[in-house]
C-alpha cells in the first residue's frame, strides 16, 4: 500500500516507471553533455510463459541485488530522441549512487544521490554540485536513478503473481561470455532481463520508454560499494 | 498462541459437506467448545466420497509427502506421521479433491530449510491441507493458485482450504490462496512473513471465509488484494505484526479494484511489533483500506496500535470508495479512525456508530455519509517511522498450536461445497484484552 503498509512490487514498478517516463517533457534541469547514440536491444519476442522454477529465478532477482549490496552498471539512456551513455555504481541497500552522464568522459555530467535528493555537477569538468529534488517523470537522468534505485528488494517476490503477469522466458543467450537466461516480465512486455545462469544475477535489464527509446543497463561487479557525497555550490 | 474465540458466533452447514466433512468442519469451525453456538447439518453427498478415498500413510506406505500426492486420486488423504520432511511438495491439477493431513500438527513439519520455494504448492481444485506444520521456505508455507495454464487464461482454482495450519518463517507470505475460489482458512496460525501472514488474493469472487485463526509478527497480518466478493473475515486475531489488516487495491496484479469484502469481529491490536520483518515501511496501523471500495469492517476490536485503528485512504491508481466502517471498539491508538480524503472527498466512505475517542479528521463520523460523497479536508496522518529489517529466519518460533480433533480418525474431506456459511447475525466485538 501507499503509505501505511507500504508495499513494492518492485518488478514491476520498475515497469511503472518506465511507463512513467511518458510524462517527460524532455527538457528538465538536468542536461547531460554532449548526447550520443547508441545501440540498445531489440524488442523482446514473445517466448513462453515461465515454468514454476523460472518464476523463482525472477522472484529472487531483486532480493539478489539487495543481499550482494550494490553493483557497477553502465548502458544508455534515452534523451531528446538519441541514447546517451551512463555508468557508475549503485548502493542497493542505501539508495545512494553516482554515475556519469554523457561522453566523451571529459564532457561527462557527474551526478550522485541519495533517496532524497540528487546531486547534479554544475557542468562538466565543475568541482562544485547543484541539489535536485528527484523528478523522475520530468528528468530522464533522475528517472534512470528511479530506475536503478528499484532493482533490489528487502524480499523475495511473488512468484504466483509474476505467473500472473504473463512473465516469459524468451531465449538462452551469451552477454559478454556469460550464458545468460533473457526474460520478459510486465505490462506489454516492455521490460527485459538477462539473467546469469550460473549465479542467478542480474546482468542486464531493458526496458521500454514510451516517450521513445529504451533504457538500457548492464551490471557488473555486484558487491557493496561506498558513496561519498560531494559538497554542493 | 492457542487460537481463542472472541466472539459470538453461529455457523450453518452449506449443505454440501459430506457428514464426515461436516463433522470436521463442526469441530473445526463453530463448535469445540470454545463459546459460539453450532448449529451444522451435514449433508451426505461428500461422505461417500470420503468412504470412497483411501488413506495413504507417508511414510509407512509412500517414503515422501509427494510420492503418496502422486498416487492420490480424488477422495483419498495423505496421512503424514511425525517427522521432519525436507520436502517442497507440489500438487498438481491432476490430482483434485484430495487431502492432505498431519498425524499431529505440531510435530509433522515440513522444512525448506530456506532452500526450496514453497512447502505446499496447490495447482488443483478441491485440494484441502490440514493438521502441520510448515516452516522455513524462500517464498510461501502453503500456496492454493493457478498454474502456468490457469495463469495465461486468467481461471482460478475451484475449492481450497487450509485448516489448522501452522506456518512461520517462510520469505513471503506464511498461508496463501491466489486466484483460487471457494474456500477457507481456519484456525491457522501464521507468524514471521515478511510480506504477509494470511494472504488471499486476486479473486472475483473469492466467494472465502478466513476465520478462527492468528497471524502476529508479521509485516502484515492479513491481507486481501485485489480480493474481491463474498470474502468474510471473522473471529480472527490479527496482533503484534507490522500492520494488522489490510485490504488493497493494486494495479499491478490483476483484478483491481478491490472490492466488497467483510472484516467483522477480529482482534486488531498491537500492531507495531519492531521484531517482526518487514516488506515495506508500513508500520503502526490496525486496519488499512488502500484503495479498496465497499468493504464493511464492523464489530471489530481495535486496540493498541500505535499509528491509527483504521484508515482508509487512496491507493496510487484506485479511490477508496463506499467503504462502511461501523460498530467497532477502538481503544489505546494513537488515532482511532482516519479518512484520507482524496479528490473525491470523502467519496461515500461511512464511518458510524462506532465506539471511539480520536479522528482525522475531527468528527470523521459527523463529516462522512453513508453512500454519498461530501466534501472533506484534512492533512496526512503522521504514522510511526518502521524500524530496520528484521530477518525472517530468526524470528522466534511460536509455541504448539492446538491440533485437528480426531487427526488420527476423522474422515477425508476435500475442499467442496466451501466455504461454510456463517451466521453473522449474533456478532459483537471481542472482549478488551489479550
Amino acid at each position: 500500500m501507499r503509505r501505511a503498509a507500504g508495499r513494492q512490487r518492485s518488478a514491476a514498478l520498475a515497469l511503472a516507471l518506465a511507463l512513467a517516463l511518458a510524462a517527460c517533457g524532455g527538457g528538465g534541469g538536468a542536461k547531460p553533455a554532449t548526447p550520443t547514440p547508441s545501440a540498445t536491444a531489440g524488442a523482446a519476442g514473445k517466448g513462453t510463459p515461465v515454468t514454476q522454477e523460472q518464476a523463482l529465478v525472477l522472484a529472487q532477482l531483486l532480493e539478489r541485488n539487495w543481499e550482494h549490496g550494490g553493483a557497477q552498471f553502465n548502458g544508455t539512456i534515452p534523451f531528446q530522441g538519441q541514447q546517451v551513455p551512463i555508468s557508475g555504481s549503485v548502493d542497493f541497500r542505501s539508495g545512494r549512487g553516482k554515475a556519469a552522464v554523457g561522453a566523451p568522459a571529459a564532457d561527462a555530467r557527474h551526478y550522485v544521490w541519495t533517496r532524497e535528493k540528487v546531486y547534479a555537477q554544475s557542468a562538466p569538468g565543475k568541482a562544485s554540485y547543484e541539489t535536485q529534488t528527484p523528478n523522475p517523470k520530468g528528468d530522464p537522468v533522475h528517472f534512470a536513478i528511479a530506475f536503478l534505485n528499484l532493482l533490489s528488494a528487502e524480499t523475495i517476490d511473488n512468484t504466483a503473481n509474476i505467473q500472473d503477469q504473463d512473465a516469459r522466458f524468451l531465449r538462452h543467450d551469451t552477454l559478454h561470455g556469460t550464458p545468460v537466461d533473457v526474460y520478459s516480465y510486465g505490462s506489454d512486455a516492455g521490460t527485459t532481463y538477462w539473467v546469469d545462469r550460473k549465479t542467478g544475477l542480474l546482468r542486464q535489464v531493458a526496458a521500454d520508454v514510451a516517450t521513445g527509446g529504451r533504457i538500457e543497463l548492464t551490471l557488473t561487479s555486484h558487491a557493496p560499494v561506498k558513496i561519498s557525497l560531494p559538497g554542493t555550490a | 498462541m492457542a487460537t481463542v474465540k472472541i466472539y459470538a458466533l453461529r455457523c450453518r452447514r452449506a449443505g454440501r459437506w459430506a457428514a464426515a466433512a461436516g463433522a470436521l468442519a463442526l469441530l473445526a469451525g463453530c463448535g469445540g467448545g470454545k463459546g459460539g453456538a453450532a448449529s451444522a447439518t451435514p449433508s451426505p453427498s461428500a461422505a461417500a466420497t470420503s468412504a470412497a478415498g483411501r488413506v495413504l500413510k507417508v511414510p509407512s506406505s509412500y517414503a515422501t509427502i509427494q510420492k503418496a500426492v502422486d498416487a492420490a486420486r480424488p477422495g483419498d488423504m495423505v496421512l503424514i506421521a511425525p517427522g521432519t520432511y525436507h520436502e517442497a511438495v507440489t500438487v498438481g491439477d491432476e490430482h483434485p479433491r484430495i487431502v492432505i493431513r498431519g498425524a499431529d500438527r505440531n510435530r509433522v513439519i515440513l522444512d525448506g530449510r530456506d532452500a526450496k520455494p514453497n512447502g505446499i504448492s496447490v495447482y488443483a481444485d478441491g485440494v484441502a491441507v490440514e493438521n502441520l506444520t510448515v516452516r522455513h521456505y524462500q517464498v510461501n508455507g502453503v500456496v492454493w493458485a493457478a498454474d502456468d495454464a490457469y495463469a495465461a487464461n486468467a481461471q482460478f482454482v475451484q475449492g481450497w482450504r487450509g485448516s489448522y495450519l501452522t506456518a512461520y518463517d517462510n520469505g513471503l507470505y506464511e498461508l496463501y490462496a491466489f486466484g483460487a475460489q471457494h474456500g477457507q482458512f481456519d484456525h491457522v496460525y501464521a507468524s514471521g512473513g515478511p510480506d504477509s501472514g494470511i494472504y488471499v488474493g486476486r479473486c472475483k469472487p473469492c466467494d472465502a471465509v478466513v476465520r478462527d485463526s492468528v497471524a502476529e509478527a508479521n509485516h502484515v497480518g492479513y491481507e486481501a488484494t485485489n480480493a474481491s466478493g463474498g470474502l468474510t473475515v471473522v473471529g480472527n486475531v490479527f496482533r503484534d505484526n507490522r500492520v494488522g489488516v489490510q485490504i488493497n487495491s493494486l494495479n499491478k496484479e490483476r483484478g483491481a479494484p478491490q472490492t466488497g469484502s467483510l472484516l467483522v469481529g477480529n482482534l486488531v491490536a498491537d500492531n507495531q511489533n519492531a521484531h517482526a520483518p518487514r516488506g515495506s515501511t508500513g508500520f503502526g496501523a490496525g486496519v488499512v483500506i488502500d484503495g479498496g471500495r465497499g468493504n464493511t469492517v464492523r464489530e471489530n476490536r481495535i486496540e493498541g496500535n500505535e499509528g491509527v485503528g483504521v484508515i482508509v485512504l487512496d491507493s496510487q491508481d484506485f479511490a477508496a470508495q463506499g467503504n462502511t466502517i461501523e460498530r467497532n471498539a477502538l481503544r489505546r491508538n494513537g488515532t482511532d479512525l482516519a479518512l484520507e480524503p482524496g479528490a473525491d472527498g470523502s467519496a461515500g466512505n461511512c464511518f458510524r456508530d462506532n465506539d471511539f475517542t480520536t479522528s482525522v479528521p475531527r468528527d470523521v463520523e459527523a463529516r462522512t455519509s453513508c453512500g454519498r460523497s461530501r466534501a472533506l479536508t484534512a492533512a496526512p496522518l503522521k504514522l510511526p517511522t518502521a524500524p530496520p529489517q528484521v530477518d525472517y529466519r530468526r524470528v522466534p518460533a511460536p509455541p504448539a498450536q492446538p491440533s485437528m480433533p480426531d487427526a488420527a480418525t476423522a474422515p477425508a474431506a476435500p475442499a467442496v461445497g466451501l466455504p461454510e456459511t456463517v451466521d453473522l447475525s449474533h456478532v459483537t466485538p471481542p472482549r478488551a484484552g489479550r
